[in-house]
């Protein structure tokens, strides 16, 4: 407001009004049906009980993976959840979370302990609580979050197998334990892993 | 009928973007409803197609600007692109997608004040179904509350889809409410319960057709699929249809609107009793309240502002945002989230509208709540400003123009348009200008050139 013409700005505000209501006015009428069908018939078919909401992501999602090489064995991945870290300024390029500070999944249902151990890297993956029992005996993998775009959560992605760089079998207590080269492109996917499910192609 | 001919809208007026998204959805329904092939009940590409073009819709950037603009979260903003058959690109906004199916997809729960009366969802179906086939009753449907009733069944299969429609809402409807029984977590629809056991079931009654109808319905598809369809095309203009469309989509937009006032994400939409609609505007007016006196404080000061606006907006009551004091406030999810969490910026400064301030549309009785921003002007001085103003001076096309869309009405309004088709054949230059064009490019086009002249103008108001 201008405290020293409150009358231009009370009119200045009456046109802004006008303009924003003229611009409604203005606004094109939504798609007939022929023209929503049209477009409808550019999704992917649709899968079991998708919405079209779905099926729109989906598309994008697909639109996004990178082509597959021939060259490449790929695994279907299937993210779940990734895992946000907060970054520590401890002067190194791509450092390891606090050992005695395991990451945890905003859902709660996963905890990541890593720990550098004569040059490799062990990562311990414990499925929580529920989580457990639904994924005892089920084969996870920990790949980056450039690899899985936040639209493509919980639909298969297929990834390259050099993409996943590691893959638990868990335990009946819903526990698994790998080890990996410590190399800095692997402490680089350590900064936001994406914890995700490996399904076979059958 | 195609989608862009003309609806006379007598049941609201047109002054907030939402109030335009109740006029594109009567287009649509209209294109949808009164055709005959479409069958929402049983053909899921039915279902698909309209549900793309209420997406598509809510992707234009009034909507993305104006409805979910609050959605401006640096990273949160997805575009879904697709190129149509004919080379045209259309973009699916992603937050329209979750507006979409968090928002209009919900069933409209039944509000504590409403006694035995049936939400506004069930009024709008029972306007809707008064434009079904006259010879079966619809005309004269009623939906109300009776202890007494019982379902009753003519001797005929007339009614066999709505009762399948009905059908399967009760089926839904029980599958929640076990679900709710089994899950603590979860929160059961209470408040039907109890008006349930109060006032009895809510009734469909159609001469001698009389069948229960769930207490809490959805737009998307529990009303659409209960329709006696296809419906003649006026049923999108009849003022009650009309009204009651424009209540509901209030009620249900009133919790996305002040869940991003309050810088909280709404794909997490709470539950009533985490974080009901009045703390939730306590909230809003907190924020508020801090964002007067400069946004970016170091951190000790805005705890220092938010708790210094805290005390004041409390003043004597005995609880502000659900909570006694600052630090119980500041121990809650949200207080914590407010001051110190990654939450959402608050709108822009220039924002002309504030449609999350929906009355509470469970009060039927009265008439339409007076629209904040017309309400500070009165007709008198809205006309002065536009009989004064420079631009518009000698144009009675223009000025007319200007006062029917400042007063909220549309320009496709008969009487409205046979006006503005005179003012026309009175001037050459907009004879030559307008004289041609049909009416739905017509009235784009006056709207287009009002709004250039406006800009035009030095200083700009704009």
């Amino acid at each position: 407001m201008n405290p020293n013409n409150p009358a231009v700005d009370r009119e200045q505000a009456f046109w802004k009004i006008v303009l924003h209501r003229l611009e409604l006015a203005a606004s094109d009428p939504p798609l007939s049906r022929r023209e929503a069908a049209e477009l409808l018939a550019q999704l992917p078919p649709r899968r079991g009980a998708e919405t079209v909401g779905d099926r729109i992501r989906r598309a994008t999602a697909e639109a996004r993976l990178p082509q597959r090489r021939d060259n490449v064995i790929y695994v279907n991945f299937r993210p779940l959840i990734a895992i946000q870290r907060l970054a520590a300024d401890s002067g190194e390029e791509a450092p390891l979370p606090d050992p005695g500070r395991p990451l945890e999944s905003a859902d709660g249902r996963f905890r990541l302990s890593i720990a550098a151990v004569a040059g490799e890297l062990r990562l311990t993956l414990e499925a929580l609580g529920f989580a457990a029992d639904d994924f005892a005996h089920r084969r996870l993998g920990v790949a980056a979050a450039s690899a899985c775009p936040a639209s493509a959560m919980e639909q298969i992605v297929p990834l390259g197998s050099d993409a996943v760089i590691a893959q638990f079998t868990l335990n009946a207590d819903g526990d698994g334990v790998c080890t990996l080269p410590d190399t800095p492109e692997n402490r680089r996917v350590l900064l936001q892993p994406v914890i995700g499910l490996i399904e076979d192609d059958g | 009928m195609p989608i862009e001919s003309e609806l006379n809208v007598t049941g609201f007026r047109v002054t907030r973007t939402l109030d335009r998204l109740v006029y594109d959805l009567l287009l649509i329904l209209r294109d949808t409803l009164s055709d005959p092939e479409v069958d929402l009940l049983h053909n899921q590409d039915d279902v698909e197609n309209l549900e793309l073009d209420v997406l598509e819709l809510l992707s234009r950037p009034i909507y993305a600007k104006c409805l979910l603009w609050r959605d401006y979260h640096p990273t949160g903003e997805t575009w879904h692109r697709f190129t149509t058959p004919r080379g045209d690109e259309k973009r699916v906004y992603d937050q329209a997608i979750n507006y979409f199916y968090q928002l209009l997809r919900r069933p409209l729960g039944l509000a504590q004040n409403r006694k035995e009366r049936p939400t506004n969802m069930h009024l709008l179906l029972q306007a809707g179904c008064r434009h079904g086939p006259a010879e079966r009753g619809w005309p004269e449907v009623t939906i109300r509350r009776d202890h007494a009733l019982r379902p009753g069944d003519p001797e005929t299969d007339a009614f066999a889809r709505t009762d399948e429609a009905l059908s399967a809402q009760h089926q839904a409807w029980s599958e929640a409410l076990a679900s709710a029984r089994d899950d603590p977590a979860s929160t059961a629809p209470t408040i039907a319960l109890r008006r349930h056991a109060e006032f009895g079931p809510l009734w469909l009654i159609v001469a001698d057709y009389v069948a229960e109808i769930v207490p809490e319905l959805s737009l998307f598809h529990d009303v659409l699929r209960t329709l006696p369809t296809p419906l003649p095309a006026a049923f999108a203009e009849d003022a009650e249809f009309q009204k009651r469309l424009q209540k509901v989509l209030e009620t249900l937009n009133e919790r996305y609107g002040l869940l991003r006032s309050c810088g909280l994400d709404p794909n997490r939409w709470w539950s009533v009793d985490a974080l009901s609609v009045s703390v939730l505007k306590d909230i809003k007016a907190l924020r508020q309240r801090v964002a007067q006196h400069g946004r970016d404080q170091p951190d000790k000061a805005r705890a220092h502002a938010y708790e210094t606006a805290f005390n004041t907006l409390k003043g004597g009551k005995s609880k502000f945002a659900g909570c006694a004091t600052f630090s119980a406030f500041m121990e809650t999810e949200v207080g914590h989230a407010l001051l110190w969490g990654d939450y959402l910026p608050l709108p822009p400064a220039d924002s002309v509208e504030d449609d999350d301030d929906a009355e509470d549309a469970s009060d039927v009785s009265g008439s339409s709540p007076a629209d904040p921003a017309t309400a500070e002007w009165t007709s008198e001085e809205a006309d002065r400003y536009i009989a004064q103003y420079a631009p518009l001076a000698d144009d009675a096309l223009m000025t007319r123009v200007v006062q029917v869309i400042f007063a909220g009405h549309t320009l496709d309004e008969p009487e409205i348009l046979a006006e503005l088709h005179r003012l026309i054949d009175q001037n050459d230059l907009h004879r030559r200008r307008f004289g041609k064009l049909p009416d739905h490019k017509l009235t784009k086009a006056l709207c287009e050139h009002a709004t250039a002249l406006i800009q035009r103008a030095a200083p700009s108001p704009a």
